[in-house]
Formats: C-alpha cells, structure tokens, sequence
C-alpha cells in the first residue's frame, strides 16, 4: 500500500512520493527537500538525529494533508520525514504537492511546510564536535555557546 | 476459540484496569532515561499527572511541554481515563 504520509529511517528519495501524488488531471509538482546543513549560526554541526511519536507524527501529517486539499481543491499531497542518524545533506523531510496549475501547489507546499514544523512530533537533536543539543529545548545548552533555535 | 479469546481479553483489562501509560520523548527521556512509565492515575486530570511527574523528575516547566492524549492534543484540563497514552511533547523541530 502506498503510504503519503510516513516517518521511515530510510534515505528519502524525492521520486518516490512524486509518483505516489501525480495523476494525468495534474500539470504541476512541487518538492520541498529539508537537508541536514553543516553550519547554524557559526556552529558546525556533525551530523543530526531525529525522533518521532511515529503514530501520532504520521496522524498529524495526515490532517496536515486534509487541511491542504480543503484549501486548495485538486492538489494531492504526501510527506516523508527521516527519524535516525543523518548526515550533512542528507533528506530529513520531502513535501511533495501536485495540483492542476502551478501556483496552488508552491502555495499549499510552503503551508503544509509551516503546518508540519508547529504541530507535528518530531525532533531534532544537532551533534557538534563538543557537544549536542535538541533543538528548540532551552534547557540543553552546549558548553561556552549562546544559542537562539 | 471462543473461550480462549474471552479468557485473553479479561487478563489484558485487568492489567490495564485503572493504568495510564506516559511516554517521553527526546529532552524528555533524556531527563528521566526511559521512554514510557505507567501509573495507576485513572480519574486525574493532565496537569495533576503533570505536578506528579514533577515530584519525580524536578522542574519541568522550562521544557515548554504541551500533552497529548491517545495522540491528539489536549489541554491540562484533560481528565485521564484507563488505558489513556499520554505524551509528554517538548517543542517540536521537525524539518
């Protein structure tokens, strides 16, 4: 059965969820691809790991996916989200959206992005050479840095 | 069959009977090292469960935490029934 909505720990491949939204009705696909990045605020980072409440994760992004296609009639949608270890460049998240016409699927690609980083349990802990940290949680602060996430 | 079966599910109710299940993510199982715990809470609401666990793990409010039960959103008013899955859920980052 082909899953739109999926927390995996394997490498992401953009293909994949492109063929599990394109239909012959749609003329435009939008991909978004989240990669690991080396450098945040002058800190390099060594690699990144990311948790999830998987079933409620996958359930969030569903209704993520049932907001998008009530605002923007047409569009078909699916979101992947590595959890694991990933290296710099990596996949960690694909949001693909196809529509009709172009414009509704930037715009309904971009929301559901918004959507997916407020409500959805996922996290993110960044590795450094000297320490680490779960992004977004005040209380872990490397040693001898200032951080804003 | 049909015996078995009844038999099976009247053990699997006593054991739930009454428990809650809570589950610990990211900062959070870091703070308390395990990733669920259960209690004997049936009838409380969140934030009575949330001023437990914060006997037992210290404070916990810088964490910023929202709760979910049976993987929905739910606010501290939440009254917690047996069988509920709490989660304990620090600000997300996903992305």
């Amino acid at each position: 059965m082909v899953k739109k909505f999926e927390i995996t720990d394997q490498p992401l491949e953009e293909r994949r969820d492109t063929d599990k939204v394109l239909n012959s009705s749609h003329g435009a696909v939008t991909t978004f691809t989240g990669h690991v990045r080396e450098w945040t605020n002058g800190l390099r980072t060594e690699y990144l790991s990311f948790e999830a409440y998987t079933s409620m994760a996958e359930k969030k992004m569903e209704e993520i996916g049932e907001e998008v296609k009530q605002k923007w009639k047409g569009c078909d949608i699916a979101i992947a989200h590595r959890v694991g270890l990933l290296n710099i460049s990596d996949i960690a998240v694909v949001v693909t959206v196809s529509s009709p016409h172009r414009k509704a699927a930037y715009e309904a690609n971009e929301y559901a992005m918004e959507r997916l980083k407020q409500d959805v349990p996922i996290w993110k802990k960044e590795i450094w050479d000297n320490g680490e940290v779960w992004v977004g949680h005040q209380n872990y602060k490397p040693k001898g840095s200032e951080r804003n996430d | 069959m049909g015996k078995y079966g009844l038999a099976i599910k009247i053990i699997n109710q006593k054991v739930v009977n009454g428990m809650i299940k809570v589950l610990y993510f990211a900062s959070i199982k870091d703070l308390t090292e395990k990733t669920e715990e259960e209690f004997h809470v049936e009838g409380i609401t969140v934030r009575e469960l949330y001023e437990q666990l914060k006997k037992n793990y210290g404070s916990l409010d810088q964490y910023g935490l929202r709760f979910a039960v049976n993987e929905e959103f739910v606010t501290e008013d939440e009254i917690l029934k047996s069988g509920d899955i709490v989660a304990l859920i620090p600000p997300v980052s996903g992305g």
